[in-house]
Parts: C-alpha cells; structure tokens; sequence
C-alpha cells in the first residue's frame, strides 16, 4: 500500500497590505498545485467562513476530502483529481 | 453603431454593439467589474499594435531608413493624438512614461527635489492612491517639506473647508486625485487649481480614474500637470502620460538620463557637457514603449469617436442603477462614497456584512464576476473610514450593462444569504 506524503498549507498567520491576507495566499497558493498529492489547508474561520472556504476550493477544481473546523481553525484536506 | 440614436434623440452608447468591438469578450463570459485597475482592449488597438511589430518596427528617431522614419512618424502622432485627447495647448507637453505613477514620480524627482526646501508644504488628500502618496512622502523626507492631507466629508466627498484651511503661502504643490479609485469621488479640480494658483502653488491631478470616463480637459481645469495612464483607458500596459504646462517642463532637469533625451555630450576638459533633447522627449531617456504609444493613440481614437460624455452619461445611469439595487440589500451591504451619481464616477466599492472582502471577491469569482477586493493601493484611506479588512470594487466601463449589475445585485444577494 502506498502512503501518500501530505503537504501542509498553514494560513493562520496574517501578513501585511493587500497580498498579505490568507484568502490572496491561499488563492496563488492553489494555483500552485498541480499533481495530486493531497495537501492540508490550515486557515483560520475568521478569515473565512467554512462554507465559503469549501466553495472557493472546489471551485478552484480540487477535491475536498475531509473538511473540519477545531475550534476556530479549518482544516481542509484537498486533492488534485487526476 | 456603438451609440444608438432613434430619430433625432440620441439614446446613449450601446454597450452590447460595443462588447463586439473587443476580443476577449468572445473569449470568456466573466463579467468584468474591474475596470479601475484595469480595461479590456478593441479589437483596434489589438491590431494596432500588430501591425506596428508586423510592417514597420523599428526604433524611432536618428534612424533614416524608411522604417524608422515611418515608426517615429507614428509615435510622434501618437504625442500629437494625445495632446489633442486633453485639449493640451502643444503636443511637446505630452510625455510618454510608463503609467501615471511614473509620471507623478517624474514631477516629484524633477520638480519637487528641486524646488522644495524644508518649510514648504505640499497639500495631498487621504482619498489619493498610494501613487499620489508615496512619491510625495520620499521628496518630502528628502527635502524636509511638510505633507499634509486633506479630509473627507461623512458623505465621501473632498472637505473644501479642510483644503482651505491647509492652504498657506507655505504650500508649493497640490497634489490630488481628480476621481478617488475607491470612493468613485469626483473632485472639483478647477476650484482646487484656483485656489493653489491663488498661493502661488502648483497643481498636479492624478487623472488615472478620470481621463478614461470622462471630458478632461487640461485647459479648462486651470491645471499644471496631469499624469494618466494608458492601460485604463482602453490601451496596452506600460504606456502613460505626463502633461505639464510647457514653461514649467522646460524648467525642469530630466528624470532619467540615457538616449534621446540628449540632443549632444562632450567631453571637454575633463568633464561631461550635456544639452538636453527639447520636449517631450527630454523627458522620454532611451528606447520608449514605440507600440505602446501607438496603441495608446488608437485607444484614445476609439474613445473620442464614442464620445467622452457618452462614456461618463452611461457610467452616470450605471452608477445610479447600481447603488439603487445594491440599496435593495439593506443592512446586509454598507456602500462607500457620494451616493449622487453626479459627484462620483463608476466605481463603487462595498462590504457585505461580516464578510472578510477577499472572501466576497472569491465567491463572486465563484459566480464569474471580477471584482477587486483589499485596499486598492488606499490604505490610509481604508484606514481613516475604520475598514480593516479594506473593501470589494466594483468598476464600471463603456462596456458594462444594466444586466450585469443585476447579475452581481443576485450573486451579492445569494451570498450574504448564504454566508452570513
């Protein structure tokens, strides 16, 4: 069986200025993912609301396979489909 | 026919006959609200553009083969095309830079550096772009000159009083926005010009929202400078304007040294003697963006032959139709800027309630309309109306139609229903 590594996109940390917002990193961030290799993203729900965080993912084209808030931070474990 | 006239009334631009006029829009169905950072491109400029690379590219001036002498031809045109754009009294007041910050930076470094000495004052308001900001703020910490800002009122609009009152035999330069690219605010530029020449002052405007929408006219406004750029008005990237009132130019010591901008150098005892190039190109060092100002030229052909007052009368009715929809959402949107669309251009800038901005913007990407979102390069501004997160725009062009607006009146809609 295969195990797939599974790469780590944290967002929780603001940066300055207009680029600096975790929705404009988390958005280039994706553009960035191209192979399927699954990737969790760490983003605060005060940035963005759970719905719209799933909304925004798909349609970017990736596949939310598992979606859960812990008190305040979403986690999102997405994939590139093939 | 992109103005539609039925009998002798003439009922306005027809953005639909217009859309044909530009390839994207055969392209992609995104509806485009992102007009204030920048515009799409007719098919005119396009092939423009194409035609300079394809039948006569070559670098301009000195050169004495028929190509250069045929680009040069056209870039000096394009000077004349844009003079004429802003109804500038000589096309040597025209200078090609690469946008309008380029051209504030120009009057800042060959002006401001110059001239202002620590004491002076020059007088910017809180609702400029960080482009009529930050060059003002490295000459004045180069130079010791005071910056000061001018307020807005509660409704938006530029506190005249508050201009006045910052006013003082001490101010050298007004600095200001003649259409804030967030609030959509107009400014009364001619009163301000009035007013800074009654000091003895020098007026620059920041037309980049302005020239694009709207009659500019360089004379009548009572200005000195005037910086705008192509790619917000139709044209290619790279290409901008700075107009300056011709004395005031052939003061001024070039901003960038290099080719053209000479007219001879010697080496003579020991050290460089330099004559300057007359205007415009003074101010034009090496190689300039040929295909760039070409395309600006026909851009500039495109919009007069639509009519500028035709452009701003849609905008107007945009606007209007605009902020009485959006009105329609209650509490669940706060709008900023002048809600007369008679004091404000076609940008609009918004919060859906307890929704971060950039998280608007993405779902409403999610509904293929373009927005904006963040502090458009006016954070002071943001700052100043207590918006942290900074706000969505929504910018509006000849384009644009009544059922777009509608479309993104739903999309907000559904939005603020389903992510609250």
């Amino acid at each position: 069986m295969k195990i797939e590594e599974i790469k780590v996109l944290d967002f929780t940390k603001r940066g300055e200025g207009c680029t600096g917002h975790p929705i404009v990193r988390l958005s280039k961030a994706i553009s960035n993912i191209k192979d399927p290799q699954p990737h969790l993203i760490v983003i605060m729900e005060s940035d963005i609301p759970e719905k719209a965080l799933k909304t925004f993912l798909e349609r970017k084209g990736l596949h939310v396979i598992e979606l859960r808030n812990e008190n305040g931070v979403l986690k999102a474990l997405v994939k590139r489909p093939l | 026919m992109n103005v539609v006239i039925i009998g002798e009334k003439r009922m306005g631009l027809d953005p639909y006959s217009i859309k044909k006029d530009f390839p994207i829009f055969s392209h992609t169905d995104i509806i485009y609200l992102d007009n204030a950072a920048t515009t799409h491109k007719p098919r005119v400029v396009v092939e423009a553009i194409k035609r300079f690379y394809e039948e006569y590219n070559a670098n301009i001036h000195r050169g004495l083969h028929e190509l250069s002498q045929k680009a040069s031809e056209a870039y000096e045109n394009a000077h004349e095309v844009l003079s004429k754009f802003i109804n500038a009294r000589d096309w040597r007041e025209v200078v090609f830079t690469r946008n309008t910050t380029e051209g504030i930076n120009l009057v800042a470094y060959s002006w401001g550096l110059r001239n202002l000495k620590p004491d002076d004052e020059i007088v910017t308001t809180i609702m400029d772009h960080h482009s009529n900001l930050i060059p003002w703020y490295l000459v004045s910490k180069n130079t010791g000159a005071k910056l000061k800002l001018v307020r807005i009122r509660n409704d938006g609009t530029l506190d005249y009083q508050h201009f006045e009152s910052l006013l003082s035999d001490k101010t050298r330069l007004v600095a200001v926005t003649m259409m804030s690219n967030v609030l959509g605010t107009i400014v009364d530029v001619r009163y301000l010009a009035r007013k800074a020449h009654s000091v003895d002052a020098l007026i620059l405007v920041d037309g980049a929202q302005s020239v694009p929408h709207m009659p500019v006219d360089v004379r009548e406004l009572e200005i000195d400078f005037l910086a705008f750029s192509g790619h917000k008005m139709l044209g290619p990237t790279g290409i901008g304007v700075l107009w300056g009132r011709k004395d005031l130019l052939e003061e001024m010591e070039p901003f960038l040294g290099g080719g053209d901008m000479i007219r001879a150098v010697h080496w003579r005892e020991g050290k460089i003697e330099a004559i300057w190039n007359n205007l415009p190109w003074k101010f034009e060092a090496g190689t300039p963006h040929i295909a760039g100002g070409i395309g600006l030229a026909e851009a500039a052909r495109y919009l007069q032959k639509i009519g500028l007052d035709e452009i701003r009368n849609h905008e107007k009715k945009l606007t209007k139709y605009a902020l009485k929809r959006l009105s329609e959402l209650g509490e669940k949107i706060q709008v900023y800027g002048p809600l007369d669309p008679e004091k404000r251009g076609g940008i609009i800038s918004f919060n859906l309630s307890k929704l971060n901005p950039h998280v608007t913007a993405t779902l409403l990407d999610s509904y293929r309309i373009a927005v904006r979102s963040g502090f458009h390069c006016a954070q002071p501004l943001h700052e100043y109306l207590g918006l942290k997160e900074g706000s969505v725009r929504a910018s509006f062009y000849l384009y644009n139609t009544f059922e777009e607006i509608d479309k993104l009146f739903k999309a907000l809609n559904e939005i603020s229903e389903n992510f609250p």
